[in-house]
């Protein structure tokens, strides 16, 4: 088990410096270089020689690789040149509101996806179980745009029990500006993982050992939550870590449609400003969080996987 | 029959709907098993055995579902419970084996929880008590170095041994009947003998009730009380095992006792009788067995056939063997 945990970090090491290393190359291969596209397309050569020169782009390349890996390692993102603050000020905040809304979204998806899984396994081939998969077939396909806009008409306009967008300022009015977009971000998500989910569970209702769980006289209640769950949750972890990407592109719309000042919106304005070391942060930072997510996910699955099933 | 059988299956009816038609699977089945006693339930493959045992323990699959009869476990009616008081006799009064014991465990938690855990919920044992009636649980049953498995997942038994931690499952609550669906077809010959001889033994010593299914006639040869065979859903003898193997009188049961020299083969294979017994969804009028009927007269395809003999070797034919005097 250990060296497998040796294994599995070492894999998270080695994709970690690959990504650090493709963004380093990603900001190189902008058109003109980065100074071309920080000044502007228009920009006099003296101009960009001495942004060039300011930031350290007329040394040579490894030289500057090696600095950009120095930076990182203090914690420094970059310069934003169209904000006029470091990157790594400007993304604390906007990173921390947007873990709170994914994570709030993946918790509420999972939890749900668990809930129905369960029950639609246990159901089955009976008309409830089918109407469920109709449901989630319907959910998985409703655009996060779509779904926004039906949820602010129905609980902003209409009944005005929520916010349309934006961020609160007390504890209370975060969590009332957080409603609407979590439900939004976790529809799809629990639609397609209770889907999974519900699959596996349906497979491990069909086991014998379901059958005597029951022959025993355990309640169906026990049996989902001591017998089943355990069998269908480890291929449902591994997915759940495998769909953190969609996840966070689900959570750059839902961020622009509810003007939510997340990383998501963060990206999606810099994009439009052309401020690209700020763009290339938080595709570092995207893509830190996918690694970790995988690696947890891995984790616990080995911490679960005690034994080889039927062989 | 003694005054107080522990099992009592009376006129049982079982239906299964499907494209929106009623039909039955299993008709008319009665019988009666004593503390101590074991009943064999015979018959070939998709004959309603394991249907019948699913009605008595109350698990029918979806889409089942018992139409008429009684049935009555330590003298209490079972159908008139609700299903959760039903529930809690399973395990208590009620246990079960069935015949894949390498699915039949829960493959990702340890024996000793599957084994107590009826019981633990059952009597509220803390877990050294929980873990000690696992051990007392596995000793019985016969499984070397218990104290040292009691952690050990089902993937690391063989198929005989996981079928003893089943048997063990069964029993952790002490039930007084034991229903046993097939519960050898599964195993290699000397294996099955052991479990076959561990039953007994179990039955013996605690005085259980066995339900005991198979299509393996020679198998129950030694140990049963009575014999009941069945036929595409219904009763076609049943009497008390002496007289059944002195001299079946159904051609159905010949048929299958001529069957036991092929012992080794997985399936019954009928060795003087063609064809394959009927589906469900379109039985054949009259006598179910008129179709492959060595004996088969014109009455038996028009008319159902009537009982003929007494409670201790009771036969449904037009034309049955005649009785061999004991
Ligand atoms: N869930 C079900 N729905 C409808 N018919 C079933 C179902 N399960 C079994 N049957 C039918 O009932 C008959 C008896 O099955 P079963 O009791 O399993 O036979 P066996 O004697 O082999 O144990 C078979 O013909 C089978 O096709
Ligand atoms: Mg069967």
């Amino acid at each position: 088990m250990w060296a497998m945990i040796v294994r599995r970090l070492s894999v998270s090491a080695i994709s970690l410096a690959l990504l650090v290393t493709l963004v380093f190359f990603m900001i190189h291969a902008t058109p003109g270089g980065p100074a071309y596209s920080i000044l502007g397309s228009h920009a006099s050569p003296q101009a960009v020689a001495a942004l060039n020169r300011q930031m350290g782009l007329d040394r040579p390349l490894p030289e500057q690789y090696l600095i950009w890996w120095a930076h990182l390692l203090e914690g420094r993102l970059g310069y934003s040149y169209i904000q006029h603050v470091e990157v790594s000020h400007l993304i604390g905040v906007y990173l921390e509101r947007t873990l709170i809304l994914d994570l709030a979204a993946l918790g509420l998806a999972i939890a749900v996806a668990i809930g129905v899984g369960l029950l639609q396994g246990y159901l089955a081939e009976r008309i409830g179980g089918r109407i469920i998969g109709f449901f989630q077939i319907v959910f998985y396909a409703m655009p996060v745009f779509f779904t926004g806009i039906l949820l602010i008409y129905a609980f902003s306009m209409q009944l005005d029990w929520l916010p349309p967008g934006g961020v609160g300022h007390t504890l209370a009015g975060h969590a009332r500006h957080l409603v609407l977009p979590v439900l939004t971000l976790a529809l799809p998500i629990a639609a397609g993982f209770s889907r999974y989910f519900g699959h596996q569970a349906r497979e491990e209702y069909r086991q014998d050992y379901v059958r005597t769980a029951r022959a025993r006289g355990l309640c169906e209640w026990r049996i989902a939550t001591h017998h089943v769950l355990r069998n269908a949750v480890r291929p449902f972890i591994t997915l759940v870590g495998m769909m953190i990407p969609v996840l966070f592109v689900g959570g750059v719309l839902t961020e622009s449609v509810f003007n939510y000042p997340g990383l998501g919106w963060l990206l999606w304005r810099s994009a439009l400003d052309q401020d690209y070391p700020t763009v290339s942060a938080i595709t570092l930072i995207i893509g830190v969080l996918t690694i970790l997510g995988n690696l947890i996910a891995d984790l616990l699955n080995s911490m679960l996987d005690v034994r080889v099933r039927y062989e | 029959m003694s005054a107080d059988p522990l099992v009592a299956v009376e006129s049982l009816r079982v239906t299964a709907r499907r494209a929106g038609r009623t039909y039955p699977i299993v008709e008319d089945v009665s019988f009666q098993i004593e503390a101590g006693s074991l009943l064999a339930l015979v018959g070939e493959s998709g004959c309603g055995k394991s249907l019948t045992a699913a009605a008595l323990l109350g698990l029918l699959p979806w889409g089942l579902a018992i139409a008429s009869g009684r049935i009555r476990l330590e003298g209490q009616d079972v159908l008139a419970l609700a299903p959760a008081q039903w529930r809690r006799l399973r395990g208590r009064q009620v246990g079960a084996v069935f015949q894949n014991p390498l699915a039949a465990l829960n493959p990702s938690l340890p024996i000793w929880k599957q084994v107590v855990e009826s019981a633990q919920l059952a009597f509220g044992l803390d877990r050294p008590a929980a873990r000690h009636r696992a051990l007392e649980l596995l000793e019985r049953v016969g499984v070397p170095d218990a104290a040292q498995r009691l952690d050990d997942y089902p993937h690391q038994f063989s198929g005989g041994m996981r079928q003893r931690v089943a048997i063990a499952v069964a029993l952790a609550c002490n039930p007084r009947v034991l229903v046993a669906d097939e519960p050898t077809t599964a195993l290699d010959l000397i294996t099955q003998a052991e479990i076959l001889g561990l039953l007994n033994r179990l039955r013996l010593e605690q005085g259980l009730a066995v339900l005991f299914i198979t299509h393996d006639l020679s198998l129950v040869a030694e140990y049963a009380d009575q014999v009941l065979v069945m036929y595409a859903g219904r009763v076609v003898e049943q009497a008390e095992a002496r007289r059944f193997f002195a001299g079946p009188r159904h051609p159905y049961s010949r048929a299958l006792l001529g069957a036991i020299p092929r012992l080794a083969t997985p399936e019954v294979r009928l060795t003087d009788i063609e064809g394959l017994p009927p589906n469900p969804l379109d039985y054949p009028s009259g006598c179910r067995f008129a179709p492959r009927c060595p004996r088969v007269i014109d009455r038996c395809r028009s008319e159902d056939p009537p009982p003929v003999g007494d409670e201790r070797q009771r036969v449904f034919c037009q034309r049955p063997w005649a009785a061999e005097g004991i």
